[in-house]
């Protein structure tokens, strides 16, 4: 009789990162434990025969081999390239700009519109602007067609829209550039259609320092046109690298959004939810930065509050003493002649100004050159009355909507604020900037996409965010 | 088709051909020191050859120790299948999940802060290949008929590991048991645990 102890370990690892062993039982390879009294039974026995058939395969398990689940949009796409799921499909563009473009230089379209100021960078969201470049890193099951970056289909775009736009934003900081000394308290968040974003931040980027916070990709059927968004920096790139190299070191921040990032999302399967939410810097942040002043820009005079994703952020912002105003683009525009002549403070952003001034790029506060200066009554907690622009003195009122200059934010509960914000977390819709894959269990790899989640695909329940946005710093 | 059927079970009973089934089962909840040093233990003072007894005794104390801990454990999943090539093929992969160390970390996370950091966390794993129909594989079987809507709770869990009492090491042929990390400074992170790698965890509740 031997006491040679049946299990062997084969296998042991004791390393930092794991510790583990395998055993074999060598000697049952050939001695089934199963006797054969029960095997010849077995046999014999028909009908116990096929119940032990039928018992085969049964399983109850971690999960079937594949399995249908939510993942973050974004991720899929830096896994498996900008076009997730729509390999080869093209995008539209509209308002494709008519002027040589050399795609080469996209390459540093990051670069060029990083913020000058370093203290800026941690805020700087480049997302949108590396999706030119970025290859995917996997490929969905059963896929062949080649993957072709972003930079070679992008096309820079310019509109109407951007132009009225860029003018705006240009008026905006021609106000800023006449006060002396300069106004350095004051941050700037610009939260336009994603092409008019850009264009208005062009128009000010000789003042302020613009700070992209778009965190999203471009997709063929994106529920957000973010590629529109991505060919308006591309029209203004060399702008922005000029006027990065000529403005001022300490240059106020001006955030740019995109305001079709909360776009609705129809439940429908041709859409891919690439919607995202604003990261600004919190409270405690700007205050380090300086800042005591936010204007919030946003396409009109009407548009008051803010959007819900920043609800939780400016009702902080207030608690902590930060003056949080805002002011609808169309409080700019061109000159207007003639008595009687009022601006079209209801018209859509971007719509043409029906205006015939002399010079139609020259925008102003209220619509004409003698109420530019009233923007600094308007809005006198800035501080810009002083100072050689004398706003402080008797100019006529620009009579436009007070709805922004006297905004106090106050905490709501939408889908994105909890209406008791507390700066820790933050909230979201169920299901949201979300696309449905089916993956293998063993593996996490993509073999479907399925962009609509309706039905039972859909989760119920509410995600939220941990603290920390910014990391340590 | 019955004849194949017959033949390829006669085969296997008749010892021929063994036929195999898998049960596994891993668990990931906060780094307790203590309870990783614990578990951490019972893995290296082992020695390189074991009886049954020592087997039996080794998995009823990592069960034990887990059942103390059970409510700490968040995320968990476990496996019984009773068809051969997926045994095979779903015991070599949890084996593979320890020896390319796919799971582990390949630097230090550091220790958790108990009062202000995030935390870290432990996973232990464990997997058996069992001879298919034999009296444990049976039992096992048994243990593991789960109602679908309770294949994640933690009764379930908790039914589950207590019930290892009866698997007989005779019917073993290789088992494999693994913690992660083997240095509690190297414990996993929440964004670890939301790597693809670990998709296959469900919450447990």
């Amino acid at each position: 009789m031997t006491d040679t102890p049946p299990f062997k370990r084969d296998e042991f690892l004791d390393e930092p990162g794991i510790v583990g062993a395998r055993w074999w039982q060598e000697g049952l390879v050939h001695t089934s434990p199963v006797s054969r009294r029960a095997a010849i039974q077995a046999l014999l026995v028909g009908g116990g025969l096929l119940t032990f058939g039928l018992v085969v395969s049964k399983s109850s398990s971690c999960g079937p081999d594949k399995s249908t689940v939510e993942k973050s949009s974004l991720d899929m796409q830096k896994q498996y390239g900008w076009d997730f799921g729509a390999r080869g499909e093209s995008l539209t563009w509209n308002g494709a700009a008519a002027e040589p473009f050399q795609p080469g230089a996209l390459a540093s379209l990051s670069n060029d519109l990083t913020p000058v100021r370093a203290e800026l960078r941690p805020y700087f969201i480049p997302t949108l602007l590396q999706s030119l470049t970025m290859a995917p890193t996997s490929t969905v099951e059963g896929e062949t067609r080649p993957f072709v970056p972003l930079r070679d289909v992008l096309r820079p775009i310019h509109t109407v829209q951007m132009d009225a736009a860029y003018h705006r934003g240009k008026a905006l900081a021609d106000l800023f550039a006449a006060i002396s000394p300069p106004l350095k308290d004051v941050a700037v968040v610009v939260d336009l259609p994603g092409p008019e974003s850009v264009a208005f931040a062009a128009g000010a980027a000789a003042v302020f320092d613009p700070v992209f916070a778009i965190d999203n990709w471009p997709h063929p059927k994106g529920v957000v046109p973010a590629h529109q968004t991505l060919a308006a920096a591309a029209y203004y790139q060399p702008l922005f690298a000029k006027a990065a190299a000529a403005r001022p070191s300490s240059a106020p921040p001006l955030f740019v959004l995109d305001r079709a990032r909360l776009s609705a999302y129809a439940d429908d399967q041709a859409q891919f939810d690439n919607r995202h939410v604003a990261r600004l810097p919190p409270a405690d942040r700007l205050l380090s930065l300086g800042v005591k002043h936010v204007l919030y820009v946003a396409p009109t005079v009407s548009d008051v509050p803010e959007l819900d994703d920043l609800n939780d952020d400016f009702a902080l912002d207030a608690v902590s003493g930060l003056d949080i105003k805002i002011v609808g683009a169309d409080a700019f525009g061109p000159e207007l002649k003639g008595p009687g002549t009022a601006p079209t403070w209801a018209a859509p952003l971007g719509s043409t100004p029906a205006s015939s001034a002399d010079d139609p790029s020259a925008y102003y506060y209220g619509w004409r050159r003698a109420t530019n200066a009233s923007f600094w009554v308007d809005y006198a907690t800035f501080g810009g009355g002083g100072g050689k622009t004398s706003a402080a003195s008797a100019v006529p009122p620009s009579n436009v909507p007070t709805a922004g200059r006297d905004y106090v934010p106050r905490a709501r509960v939408s889908p994105f604020s909890s209406g008791n914000p507390t700066g820790t977390t933050r909230t979201l819709p169920p299901s949201f900037g979300v696309v449905t894959v089916e993956v293998a269990a063993a593996t996490g790899l993509v073999l479907a996409v399925l962009f609509g989640r309706s039905g039972s695909w859909s989760r119920g329940s509410s995600g939220s965010w941990g603290s920390g946005f910014w990391g340590g710093g | 088709m019955e004849s194949g059927l017959v033949g390829e079970l006669g085969l296997g009973l008749l010892g021929r051909r063994m036929i195999h089934s898998i049960f596994a089962l891993e668990v990931c909840m906060p780094l307790d020191p203590i309870l990783h040093r614990a578990l951490r233990g019972l893995i290296v003072d082992g020695t390189e050859a074991a009886s049954f007894q020592e087997k039996w005794s080794l998995y009823r104390r990592v069960a034990d120790i887990l059942m103390g801990h059970l409510e700490r454990v968040e995320r968990g999943c476990w496996d019984y299948f009773d068809d051969d090539a997926r045994a095979l093929r779903d015991f070599d992969m949890w084996v593979k999940g320890m020896t390319t160390k796919e799971g582990a970390r390949t630097e230090p996370s550091g220790q958790a802060d108990p009062y202000r950091g995030t935390a870290r966390y432990m996973t232990v794993t464990m997997a058996f290949l069992l001879v298919n129909n034999s009296p444990t594989d049976l039992a096992i079987s048994s243990l593991c008929n789960i109602p679908e809507p309770d294949l994640w709770k933690r009764a379930t869990f908790a039914r589950i590991l207590n019930g290892l009492g009866a698997v007989s090491f005779a019917s073993v042929k290789s088992d494999t048991l693994y913690v992660i990390p083997g240095d509690d400074g190297w414990g996993l992170t929440i964004e670890d645990l939301g790597e693809p790698k670990f998709e296959y965890l469900r919450n447990v509740v």
